[in-house]
């Protein structure tokens, strides 16, 4: 693992994934990761929306679903490589940072899906209000939910995308060690010991 | 120079320059630069370290039994587990209809087709039929429509079952959403025989669909009873054509 010295860390993410990919193993789970997060995920949100499974609903994704399901099979993938690759390597597995954004974003985006159109909202509601009140204003809800569905998809892929900055940074805070042994330290750029 | 953070007071570690946790520079010294551990600029660095003030934690500040970042993660966590339970939920729990009753007759009412004529179900009673009520922004319907239109029609259409598709009276309730007829545009609707598009009266939308759901379906054999109903038409197009022909 070698963490160059000269790079702009403007981008950590970059250096961090650069390291990530140089290692083939990553290199070749990443497009399995991606289709599976893809499918799945693709999978999940219209069998929430839907309330049932078929292939076939693959078909009918909108186009601010299909821009979110992209955005997770592009990003999520990502967030696990650069985590495991970090957990492996035992000097940065104790850096500080988590992966609770990475973990909340997909399950936050799942919200539009699950609301906007099904009996669940009305079925939660129903605990605490009237009927009434229940039938005028579950469904302004939902519409509320329906509109808003663009920007929680938005805000979703924004925490997936500052939980792969994080980790990241525990990829930036690791050691430096120069090529070899895990554990030495870096040379200056003269070559001299720090 | 120490800096005091949310996490933590945290120290550039002599060796390498990353940030490290104050509490946490002596093991990273030790197993990241054994052979720096007991150099000046280490010790130096160890005793700016441990003077550095110690970050107040939940613990101490309120007593309670986890750190800022533990309970953090917890909460996270929690959140995750209650979306998943609420996703597993909306898709396991058996759909809620409270209008009219499976087995009974179904009432007759009025409502608009979408090229402004007005009609009444007890026009269509006499033959197999699904009563579809939905919102023109509710997404599932949208969604159910473009699958009953490309997947669904024909065999309806074959079997001899017609598809009254209906907006609850002013959407239910909410005045917002496009029109009926942009709905049916932008889904796939061309005035199809055996298929109706409408909006409903509301009378019609009270008598069928008093909790304004926005996805509710009955389906109503020749006979002019209701056979089966539920929520979210779009994943049991199979299933209400099944019911419809027996």
């Amino acid at each position: 693992m070698t963490v160059p010295e000269s790079r702009p860390v403007r981008f950590p993410e970059a250096i961090a994934l650069e390291a990530v990919f140089a290692e083939r193993a990553y290199l070749a789970a990443y497009p399995v990761l991606v289709a599976a997060v893809g499918i799945g995920y693709a999978v999940l949100l219209q069998t929430l929306l839907l309330g049932g499974f078929d292939w076939a609903y693959l078909r009918y994704l909108s186009l601010p679903t299909g821009l979110l399901v992209a955005g997770m099979a592009v990003l999520l993938p990502m967030i696990i490589l650069l985590n495991f690759y970090l957990w492996r390597h035992p000097q940065c597995a104790r850096a500080p940072g988590n992966g609770s954004g990475a973990a909340l974003s997909p399950a936050l985006a799942t919200l539009p899906s699950m609301i906007c159109c099904g009996p669940l909202l009305p079925s939660l509601l129903a605990l605490f209000v009237s009927g009434t009140t229940l039938s005028t204003s579950v469904p302004q809800l939902q519409y509320w939910i329906g509109a808003l569905e663009p920007y929680l998809y938005a805000g979703a892929l924004l925490l997936l995308w500052g939980s792969l900055r994080m980790a990241a940074r525990r990829y930036r805070t690791c050691e430096r060690p120069s090529e070899g042994r895990v554990g030495a330290v870096s040379p200056d750029r003269n070559g001299h010991p720090p | 120079m120490a800096k005091t953070r949310r996490s933590g007071t945290t120290v550039r570690c002599p060796a390498c320059a990353s940030l490290v946790r104050a509490d946490r520079l002596r093991s990273h010294l030790g197993s990241v630069h054994p052979e720096l551990k007991e150099s000046p600029a280490a010790q130096a660095a160890l005793r700016t370290a441990e003077s550095a003030p110690k970050p107040p934690t939940l613990r101490k500040a309120r007593g309670a039994g986890v750190s800022g970042w533990t309970r953090g993660r917890i909460l996270g966590m929690a959140i995750v587990v209650v979306i998943a339970a609420l996703a597993a939920y909306a898709v396991l729990r058996p759909p809620p209809v409270t209008g009219v009753a499976d087995g009974a007759a179904a009432p007759d009412f009025s409502f608009t087709t979408v090229s402004g004529s007005a009609s009444s179900l007890g026009a269509y009673l006499g033959h197999p039929l699904v009563l579809w009520f939905v919102a023109t922004f509710c997404s599932s319907c949208g969604e159910g429509t473009q699958i009953f239109d490309q997947q669904y029609y024909s065999s309806y259409h074959t079997a001899g079952v017609t598809v009254l598709e209906l907006e609850s009276y002013n959407n239910d309730g909410t005045g917002e959403g496009p029109s009926v007829s942009a709905f049916a545009s932008a889904y796939g609707y061309t005035g199809q025989p055996g298929w109706v598009l409408g909006t409903a009266s509301a009378h019609g939308t009270r008598l069928y669909n008093p909790q304004s759901d926005l996805d509710v379906y009955y389906v109503i054999n020749a006979q002019g009873n209701v056979v089966l109903s539920g929520t979210g038409l779009g994943s049991n197009f199979g299933g209400a054509l099944q019911a419809a022909t027996q």
